[in-house]
């Protein structure tokens, strides 16, 4: 039986696996692309790639998301036990105060700040896990220096069809792709499904993936910031409203001939795309782009509300709508 | 020592000539082949195993361009890698691989007024004095735009056990290694050792040496910071000079592998050989441009804490710098014998 | 070929990062009795090919094959290939948002400066037309004494086009285009402003080294690219094209800043000919070739002091799959990044004598003394 996609989300999303430290997920993820048509590999960053067979004459299309969620790094243990952490990737202190902690030793322990007079004061460097140890060596038992804590906390869904908890970004993309790869068949394109690691810092394992996939068309999927909150993001994006054609960012931008591609395509389907521009952000596209001898690059991103906190939230309507994208778009690659 | 010799040779990013010279004099009855890349790399070969290891050590080391040269006579600078402008008044310098000495001035203490005296006097306003008295007599001496630009100072031995000098950072990693490559290699190893340039302007070389080595597994040699000094707290100090080569757990440029990180801890204890962790997140080394060549391989970094690294007068510890040799030989031995992992 | 006139092409082209390949697309056309072979890439880079005298490289081949040799090689097989790269791609803004009344809200693609927007007229590139528009901003009137003297945030300013709110949702659309109106303008002594003569007077540089390179013989495969993506992120042309070529010799022809009041410490006279990058980016040997060559030609040129990144395309070249001898030749421009660059077309002229005379020097002796340390 497989599991509903809600299902595979939420036990993505609370598998243990930040930056750097991806071994856990990437191990779930194998077993449930076992069955599939596809021969698997890991490279040497950790990145899983799966790999479904095309046809004689058919291109190659890589589907890319990153599989890594931020944390909170281990670098020093006080004499009365308390470590002295700093982020992995963009978690905010505000964020990430009162929450309980995982660590991949299994060890768990909540995140806390000294008092402070006005929020401003809000500092990485006076936050602190506490793992109910009292000394040093207590606390170096139960994690070691370099060790990475994660928010630990449950995924459910709420009504209208939202989905709420921590590490919906990227987990949420990665099992969109899962997803997209059970239901993909008779593509004449070979299709690698990448999950990669280390894209919360630097965008690392995208470059080396699309290496090893040497492909004609990449697609990549993340999440995007909606702006139907108060202060939210300065886009037309919204919530539940499909998926979101990711014109620029921060460190790319669009080959303006695919964008046509893809709405056309879109259009044709039905599929609701809207569009973005964004200035600071930077994603796993850029590194996709400029690898090899430069690879045509569409990025594809899911709308989210209160990315970095333990309930980031999602709309199960946008997953489907992507999905029914992205199954087009690697059965027909029609740029060169 | 190779070390101090290695301190006392200069070698900007791009114009690294002394240290190749100097590492391939030394080295070349001790490994099987070397040779050079399109941009300079220095590539030495050991053994001829399945396993192929880089390491990796910069050549270049932070200075300065002639940048102009005034009328008067005196030179302006342009900086090669990161330099504190604090650190630069007052300081004796040498131009060109000639060695002509200069010296980088400051207005006398008593012209200056207002708050002048105390701000950082602005690079743009330090310039170098040869003595010379006009660009003419500049010229004459072959100096010229994009001539190199170095400290003047000798490496010597200062306190207990501790070596100063000039470019420690990253001429510890080259020293480092060249002591490696004159030790056996075991027979499934095959032990590469990429003296690199211009990491200092960006992790330049690393890459073009990782993409054409594809090794199995990378380790970068370096120097960083040691911050165990007055005024700073014992959580702070980020790495501490004597208590052996730090491993990286996390810089900028991200994480290393876990299993290179681990395995070079795992061989320290072993073997009691000292070592600590680097505790900071900033920061960032050759490690980061080796991971993701090409397809991309495990890399970790081990780095001997350096007080006042990027100066003339940088210190180091010399019981650190044999505990790395020590460490990465372990790692190396251990690797073949299979009892650590990639 | 008109230099002048061929600027003047180039730069009416609209040709903003991510979307070059009209331009590129056009050079097959304008370039095609210049070299032997040419194609757009899939990145919409433009690659010309001039064979070498004894060379039969072809396109056809590219991208180099992979995966590389481990073993160190000494010896190139075949003619030495060098790569000239010229950007073809330019800065601009990109509408992000359609705003109540059919205002159009925008964001910058590569380094726009904001103290040049306000009032500048604008054209929309949407799919359907080029729709003239305006940059506005709230009028002084109402704005406070302190406010006057502050630039606003680009996401404050926005373009009016004067069309209705409906018209303007029908005709636009987020992601489209929006480039500086203004053309050329000619000044005195063979000196002409305009926008994009970063990097279009590099671009003609490159033309005018391949018109001075016909009918001759040389040794070297000379791959004449236009680069897309310079200007602006993860999309970097130079790299993409030096990846599939695998050059043994990279060099950038960009431009550099030019002197007038208010600008001299590490700027250059117009018509005093190409600046000669040195520094970490810029080869030793090739810098003594290029030297060596100027003054061969009688061409003046300055040296140009780089002690990290060089900023143009050569900067990511030289690192790219094993490496190469890079190098930086770069023409001096006024008024950097703004609609009324200005350059001087003698410039033009010295920077693409030295390009050519370089492809000519470049043989295969020479070849491996550049790449021997």
């Amino acid at each position: 039986m497989t599991l509903s996609l809600t299902d595979r989300i939420a036990e993505l999303a609370t598998t243990w696996g930040p930056y750097g430290r991806e071994a856990g997920v990437a191990a779930l993820l194998s077993e449930w692309l076992t069955p599939l048509n596809v021969t698997l590999k890991q490279d040497a960053l950790g990145s899983l790639l799966a790999t479904r067979p095309g046809k004689p004459g058919g291109k190659k299309v890589l589907v890319l998301a990153h599989m890594d969620t931020v944390g909170a790094v281990v670098l020093n243990v006080t004499e009365k036990g308390l470590l002295q952490v700093a982020p992995v990737g963009e978690l905010a202190v505000h964020n990430a105060i009162g929450q309980t902690v995982l660590f991949g030793s299994g060890a768990l322990g909540i995140l806390q700040h000294e008092p402070v007079e006005d929020v401003k004061e809000l500092d990485w460097k006076k936050a602190f896990v506490d793992l109910g140890a009292s000394t040093k060596e207590a606390a170096l038992q139960q994690v070691k220096l370099g060790d990475i804590g994660v928010i630990d906390a449950p995924v459910y869904e709420r009504s209208e069809g939202l989905l709420t908890g921590p590490h919906l970004d990227n987990r949420a993309a990665c099992a969109l792709m899962l997803h997209v790869a059970e239901l993909l068949d008779d593509s004449p394109n070979e299709v690698t499904f990448a999950f990669t690691a280390q894209g919360k810092v630097n965008s690392r394992g995208a470059a080396p993936a699309t290496w090893h996939a040497q492909p004609d068309l990449a697609i990549v999927l993340g999440l995007t910031n909606s702006s139907d909150i108060p202060r939210g993001a300065k886009t037309e994006v919204k919530l539940g409203a499909g998926p979101a054609l990711r014109l620029k960012d921060g460190g790319w931008v669009i080959r303006a001939e695919l964008a046509d591609d893809v709405r056309a395509k879109a259009e044709n389907l039905g599929v609701p795309l809207q569009s973005e521009v964004l200035a600071g952000v930077q994603s796993e596209a850029g590194a996709v782009a400029s690898a090899t001898q430069g690879v045509p690059t569409v990025m594809l991103t899911l709308p989210a509300r209160y990315r970095g906190t333990a309930t980031e939230t999602v709309a199960l309507a946008d997953l489907e709508a992507t999905a029914k994208l992205l199954l087009q778009l690697a059965a027909d690659v029609t740029v060169s | 020592m190779l070390l101090e010799r290695l301190c006392n040779a200069c070698g900007l990013a791009g114009q690294e000539d002394e240290i190749r010279a100097l590492l391939r004099e030394e080295l070349a009855a001790h490994v099987d082949q070397i040779w050079t890349d399109a941009i300079g790399n220095l590539i030495m070969r050991k053994g001829n195993g399945p396993t192929k290891i880089m390491l990796d050590a910069h050549m270049d080391e932070v200075g300065f361009l002639v940048g102009e040269i005034t009328d008067q006579g005196f030179l302006k600078l342009k900086k090669v890698g990161g330099l504190d402008d604090r650190v630069l008044p007052g300081r004796a310098v040498w131009i060109t691989s000639k060695r002509i000495h200069g010296v980088i001035g400051a207005k006398a203490f008593h012209l200056t007024g207002g708050d002048e005296r105390g701000k950082v006097l602005p690079f743009s306003e330090m310039v170098v004095d040869l003595g010379c008295t006009s660009k003419a007599e500049v010229e004459a001496l072959g100096v010229e735009l994009g001539d190199p630009v170095y400290f003047a100072t000798a490496a010597e031995r200062w306190g207990e056990g501790i070596l100063k000098a000039k470019a420690i950072d990253d001429r510890v990693g080259c020293y480092i290694a060249a002591e490696i490559l004159k030790q056996p290699v075991p027979e499934s190893i095959t032990l590469l050792v990429s003296f690199s340039v211009q990491e200092e302007v960006g992790l330049r070389g690393a890459k073009v040496s990782a993409y054409n080595l594809q090794p199995h597994v990378g380790i970068a040699l370096e120097s960083t910071v040691a911050a165990d000094v007055a005024s700073v707290g014992s959580l702070d100090t980020v790495t501490n000079m004597g208590e052996g080569p730090a491993i990286t757990l996390y810089d900028s440029a991200g994480i290393p592998n876990q299993k290179v990180q681990q395995g070079l801890a795992q061989v320290g204890e072993q073997h009691g050989i000292k070592h600590q962790f680097r505790r900071v997140v900033g920061g960032g080394n050759d490690a980061g441009a080796i991971a993701l060549q090409g397809g991309g391989a495990p890399v970790c970094a081990v780095s001997i804490p350096t007080r006042y690294f990027h100066t003339n007068a940088a210190l180091c510890h010399l019981d650190d710098v044999q505990a790395a040799i020590d460490l990465v030989s372990a790692y190396i031995t251990g690797l073949a014998k299979g009892e650590i992992s990639l | 070929m008109n230099l002048a006139t061929h600027l003047h092409d180039l730069i009416a082209r609209s040709s903003i990062t991510g979307r070059e390949r009209g331009l590129a697309t056009w050079l097959l056309d304008s370039w095609a009795d210049a070299v032997d072979e040419a194609v757009v890439d899939r990145m919409g880079s433009y690659i010309g090919l001039k064979r070498g005298a004894r060379s039969s490289a072809t396109l056809a081949d590219l991208p180099h094959p992979g995966p590389e040799s481990k073993e160190p090689t000494f010896r190139h097989p075949g003619a030495p290939k060098i790569l000239i790269a010229t950007h073809i791609d330019s800065i601009g803004l990109m509408v992000t948002k359609i705003e109540k009344g059919g205002f159009l809200r925008v964001t910058n693609v590569g380094g726009v400066d904001r103290r040049i927007l306000q009032a500048q007229e604008v054209e929309i590139h949407t799919s359907k037309r080029v729709v003239p528009g305006l940059i506005g901003s709230k009028p002084p009137h109402i704005t406070s004494a302190g406010e006057r003297n502050k630039l606003l945030p680009l996401e404050e300013l926005y373009i009016d086009t004067g069309l209705a709110e409906a018209t303007v949702r029908d005709l636009v659309r987020v992601g489209d285009a929006v480039l500086p109106r203004m053309l050329t303008t000619p000044l005195q002594n063979g000196r002409i402003a305009g926008r994009y003569m970063d990097n279009r007077a590099s671009v003609a540089a490159l033309r005018y080294a391949l018109g001075e390179l016909k009918g001759k013989a040389h040794t070297a495969d000379l791959y004449a690219v236009g680069t897309a993506g310079e200007e602006f992120g993860g999309l970097s042309g130079a790299v993409t094209t030096t990846y599939a070529i695998k050059p043994d010799v990279a060099i950038a022809v960009d431009v550099t800043f030019g002197q007038h009041p208010g600008a001299e410490a590490d700027s250059f006279p117009l018509g005093g000919g190409p600046t000669i990058g040195v520094g970490p980016n810029c080869s030793p040997k090739l810098v003594k070739l290029m030297r060596r060559t100027a003054e061969e030609l009688g061409i003046p040129y300055h040296l140009e002091v780089m002690p990290g990144s060089s900023g143009t395309d050569a900067w990511g070249m030289q690192v790219v799959r094993g490496g190469n001898a890079s190098g930086v030749i770069s023409i001096p421009l006024r008024y950097m990044h703004t609609q009324v660059e200005t350059v001087d077309l003698k410039d033009i002229e010295m920077a693409g004598r030295l390009i050519a005379g370089i492809t000519e020097r470049l043989d295969q002796a020479g070849m491996e003394d550049l790449t021997c340390y």
